[in-house]
């Protein structure tokens, strides 16, 4: 049974070490966004991986995975509910920023004696 | 009447350990979580200062890191299964008996020392890296600069450097501690000490693995974005 254990092991190293490689390639294929999205979507693979065999999670007894799909629930809580707000509100300059720090950010850069300079 | 003093029986004990790290890494991930947080707010509004930026971070340095990283958790992987012929046995006490778990012992011992030196080849990596980010100017400041680029940095890049530094000063320190840890148990191993317990080794191996996979998550947003353009 060890053995088996070695060798599934051993294995999941490889396809852990073939998805490095490929996110490594990919990451030169021009894809735009879709890189990103590639590389976190093999990262998420390998984190899966990592856990389930690794971790020993495959194996583990029902609370301990209810611990581990915890904390996957509150950071999609977390990402999810400030998501909300920081991607659906436009950008809006705080009173104390001056107009050169708000240039790069706003178009056109707002008048001097503004509400906002 | 004196169940407190009787000592759990092994796999209830085992499996309380496993669950007590779980929740433990289950906080640390909302720790690191934060930060993720805030690379995903930074990424979705300055897209070109983020992809400009992690151009200049040593994209041949983190991958090698990246798999020293995976082997590192393959061989504390196999550290736990060998640790699995410490549990207690029913098996007669004798010669036979105390050549077994000395030889479990040193499996366990060479297995954590492997563990423990990839940690410390991945410090130093990420020691000759900083060193470099330094010399290039890659710190958020008065003196920021990218590399050798002309120009003021785009909007965003400081911000991708702040994170950078953050998060991967962050892991690091994780890093330290674990490679500590695992040295601990390694000595204790080869010492044949009684405390060296399968569910001890267990629950290291559990945040060491967890460290490896908040780099695992680190090396696609630091050093991928931005190489195809």
């Amino acid at each position: 049974m060890t053995r088996t254990l070695v060798f599934a092991l051993v294995f999941v190293w490889v396809a852990l070490m073939a998805l490095l490689a490929s996110t490594l390639a990919l990451a030169y294929v021009p894809l735009g966004d879709g890189n990103l999205v590639v590389a976190l979507g093999i990262a998420v693979v390998k984190s899966a991986l990592v856990v389930w065999w690794f971790m020993r999670l495959n194996e583990a007894s029902a609370k301990t995975r209810i611990a581990a799909g915890v904390a996957l629930a509150f950071f999609a809580l977390l990402a999810g509910l400030s998501g909300v707000d920081y991607a659906t509100r436009a950008r809006n300059a705080a009173p104390v920023q001056d107009a050169k720090q708000l240039a790069p950010h706003f178009e056109p850069a707002p008048p001097a004696g503004s509400p906002l300079r | 009447m004196s169940m407190a003093n009787e000592p759990l029986p092994f796999e209830l004990r085992h499996e309380t350990a496993q669950f007590g790290m779980w929740v433990f890494l289950a906080s640390e991930a909302l720790f690191f979580g934060g930060l993720f947080l805030a690379y995903l707010y930074g990424r979705t509004h300055w897209a070109e200062g983020f992809d400009a930026a992690a151009r200049h971070t040593d994209v041949v340095i983190g991958s090698i890191n990246t798999a020293v990283l995976l082997t590192s958790s393959l061989f504390v992987a196999l550290a736990v299964v060998a640790a699995r012929a410490l549990r207690p046995s029913d098996r007669p006490p004798g010669d036979a008996e105390r050549a077994r778990r000395r030889s479990a012992h040193r499996r366990v011992a060479v297995f954590l020392w492997i563990t423990a030196a990839l940690g410390v080849a991945f410090l130093v990596l990420k020691g000759i890296e900083y060193r470099k980010d330094w010399l290039d100017g890659l710190v958020p400041g008065t003196a920021f600069r990218l590399g050798d680029e002309a120009g003021a940095p785009p909007v965003g890049a400081a911000l991708f450097y702040v994170l950078y530094w953050v998060m991967t000063g962050l892991h690091t320190v994780h890093l330290t501690i674990g490679v500590g840890v695992l040295a601990v148990f390694a000595v204790g191993a080869s010492r044949e000490a009684d405390w060296v317990q399968p569910p001890r080794i267990d629950v290291a191996a559990l945040y060491w693995h967890f460290v490896d996979v908040v780099w695992i998550l680190l090396y696609p947003l630091l050093y991928l974005p931005g190489r195809a353009g």
